[in-house]
């Protein structure tokens, strides 16, 4: 039977769960700088933010045929955030103010195209990672461009593993096995909010959603910190003009959780509609019991029968030949460190 | 006219098994399958395991204690063999019932045990012979292990494209990836009871489980049938022969479902020590809806990124092979051939 004292080493994480600031880039960094500053001041160590939350998920295409949806095509183009951008470096240096890691969810505006994308910031302020999710969902895809294998990401911090995927990127089995081949052990799940199209299908409905972080977190033998928006009323006011629109979209949403490695909730879960963080101790010895009955790339894997044929290469659209005639630094790579220096921005 | 779905009945069971008793069980076995048929399915799906019951004492005491209570002795010796006159009635029984059954055993070959599942069709023909690839923990003090040949799903004209998984091979990815990929329909989950180790291990709690058997069938877009055995108290009586092993195991543990391809559930449960069949209607029409959403080895996937390595042979215990020696006897003496 698992006893009640800690095994260790404990880690404080916090996770989201809060309303964006919709097509509002400047509003949503000022928003995210305040919770990564309560994360900080409750003595977090890690802050989980939900799906695309700067600068919020494009609920209209959900609710909309694409011509009247082109209305939100430059402003949501306008609002995302551009990799060593000010609004970066400004969320940078309050990780860095808070000694904390911060994992923001993001709409990524690289060139002329958006995608889902994950950005670790490290306690130093240091980009620990930038991330793309692999395939976008349904009529996500008329949004938002495609990761890349390099985007299968599991870091070594000074506390834990950490991974990351965006909403059903955990119903995809082989990545959650790429991820738990790489010893996962804080899984930052970002979620929009589970008040879309909630009461048309069950697969989009809080209980289906909540259970399948709980079954990454029981698969995975890992802590799985699932943070999710809320639709507050301006959202809902700003989205929601007719009765059709009104049965697709409801306020509210947010259902954030915490789960361990053994399925079992963690911290202080808040109202659907409320604003706020969840902050607790998780245990990562518990990490160990859980892996004794299954580990999913280890003695539990049937290698012989079931293995993962992993491309972890960036897919690059151009591919230079000849002989080279520019400086390393003329091309911005994904990921490249911003010319602009944190300290200018602070 | 595009295609048209099948549509029909399933029954999904959850009842005690009569432990460690072959003939016991089968009997009851046959029971189940008529009262299914009698209901109008024609698809009948049983717990982990049923035949003879799942080897709760594993986990109740030390090696040396199941082995002198007499578990192991009964366990092998009451474990179901293909070509045993048991297996003639039950598929005697499911021929007569007209239906197709997926059974839960421990299969005895040669001196080994399997955690096995066998798809029964309607004529009694044996559509699978399968064995759990990869057994839990204290399962493995009991039982061997499948092979990649285990792995699949099998095209019905009557009833759609029907596989099968037991208890924790649902937590496996690179396995439901493999089930997905083949563009599986109508799923069995196999499950024994969930009231061993409850409340304190969370992860072998029906709550996680029942989870677990919901994001199967939302990950693969398929219907998703879950029996689940229960234990009884008089099961509870025979393992706790003392004090420490109280707070173990309790009576019930019972808790089938029947998930629609959205994650859904179909029907009710039934309380957790109630024995009975569920029964539900499934369209696999609404298959397509879901795929629309998420097909995880169709447009969902990204093969430039993450494909399966799959090999599906069987592992044969012994190859039998030809010297050249012996061949050129062989190839000289027509009448040997």
């Amino acid at each position: 039977m698992s006893g009640s004292e800690p095994i260790g080493p404990l880690v404080r994480v916090a996770v989201v769960q809060a309303a964006p600031c919709l097509i509002d880039l400047e509003a949503g960094v000022e928003k995210a700088i305040d919770l990564i500053d309560q994360a900080g001041r409750a003595g977090a160590r890690l802050v989980n933010f939900p799906e695309v939350w700067l600068p919020g998920y494009p609920w209209w295409i959900w609710l909309n045929p694409p011509a009247i949806n082109m209305q939100y095509v430059a402003p949501y183009m306008n609002n995302s955030i551009v990799a060593g951008s000010k609004h970066d470096n400004a969320l940078r240096a309050a990780a860095r103010r808070n000694n904390i890691h911060v994992v923001m969810g993001v709409s990524e505006r690289a060139g002329g195209s958006l995608y889902i994308a994950q950005w670790h910031y490290g306690p130093d302020g240091e980009v620990v990672w930038r991330r793309r999710k692999l395939k976008p969902t349904h009529v996500e895809r008329s949004v938002f461009g495609e990761g890349d294998g390099s985007d299968m990401i599991v870091t070594r911090t000074d506390f834990g593993r950490v991974g990351a995927l965006c909403c059903w990127e955990h119903l995809q089995p082989l990545s959650k096995y790429a991820l738990f081949s790489q010893d996962e052990q804080i899984h930052c799940g970002a979620w929009p909010s589970y008040s879309l199209y909630a009461k048309l299908s069950k697969a989009f409905s809080p209980e289906v959603s909540i259970n399948v972080s709980q079954v990454y977190a029981v698969e995975g033998q890992c802590f799985v910190l699932a943070s999710c928006s809320v639709v507050d009323q301006a959202i809902y006011d700003m989205l929601v003009k007719n009765e059709m629109h009104a049965r697709f979209l409801e306020v509210g949403g947010g259902y954030s959780r915490i789960f361990g490695p053994n399925g079992a909730e963690f911290g202080e879960n808040l109202p659907h509609d409320k604003e706020g963080l969840i902050v607790t101790d998780i245990d990562l010895g518990l990490i160990s019991h859980s892996k004794t009955a299954a580990d999913p790339a280890g003695h539990y894997a049937r290698a012989d029968a079931l293995a993962l044929m992993h491309n972890p290469n960036p897919r690059r659209p151009v591919v230079g030949f000849g002989e080279s005639t520019r400086q390393p630094g003329d091309a911005q790579p994904k990921g490249a460190e911003p010319k602009e220096t944190l300290e200018a921005a602070q | 006219m595009g295609i048209s779905h099948p549509k029909y009945k399933v029954a999904v069971v959850q009842a005690a098994p009569v432990w460690l008793d072959l003939d016991g069980s089968v009997d009851k076995c046959i029971s189940l399958i008529k009262d299914a048929a009698r209901q109008g399915c024609k698809l009948i799906a049983f717990p982990e395991t049923f035949i003879p019951g799942y080897p709760w004492y594993i986990w109740m005491g030390a090696p040396a204690w199941t082995i002198a209570r007499g578990f192991v002795q009964r366990y092998f010796d009451n474990s179901l063999t293909y070509d045993s006159p048991q297996a003639e009635r039950l598929r005697a029984a499911v021929k007569e019932a007209g239906l197709t059954a997926v059974l839960g055993l421990s299969e005895r070959s040669g001196g080994s045990l399997y955690i096995s599942q066998w798809l029964i069709g309607p004529e009694g023909e044996t559509i699978a012979q399968r064995r759990k690839l990869r057994p839990t923990h204290a399962e493995r003090t009991v039982f061997g292990e499948g092979d990649g040949s285990d792995i699949a799903v099998h095209d019905r004209a009557d009833i759609g494209r029907l596989g099968a998984l037991c208890c924790w091979e649902h937590l496996q990815p690179l396995t439901k990836y493999a089930m997905y990929a083949q563009n599986e329909q109508v799923h069995v989950a196999a499950w024994p009871s969930f009231s061993m180790y409850d409340p304190f291990a969370h992860a072998l709690g029906w709550e996680t489980n029942n989870a677990v058997s919901k994001v199967y069938a939302v990950e693969g877009s398929c219907f998703v049938l879950g029996p689940c055995a229960l234990i009884s108290q008089a099961m509870v009586d025979e393992m706790v022969d003392s004090e420490d092993k109280k707070p173990l195991v309790h009576a019930g543990g019972g808790h089938a479902v029947i998930c629609g391809p959205d994650g859904s559930m179909l029907v009710p449960k039934l309380a957790e020590n109630q024995e009975g069949l569920l029964i539900a209607e499934i369209d696999l029409g609404a298959i397509s809806i879901a795929k629309n959403a998420a097909d995880p080895a169709g447009h969902y996937s990204r093969p430039d990124v993450t494909r399966l390595l799959f090999n599906n042979r069987p592992a044969k215990r012994v190859e039998t092979l030809l010297l050249p020696v012996d061949a050129a006897e062989v190839l000289g003496s027509p009448d040997k051939t």
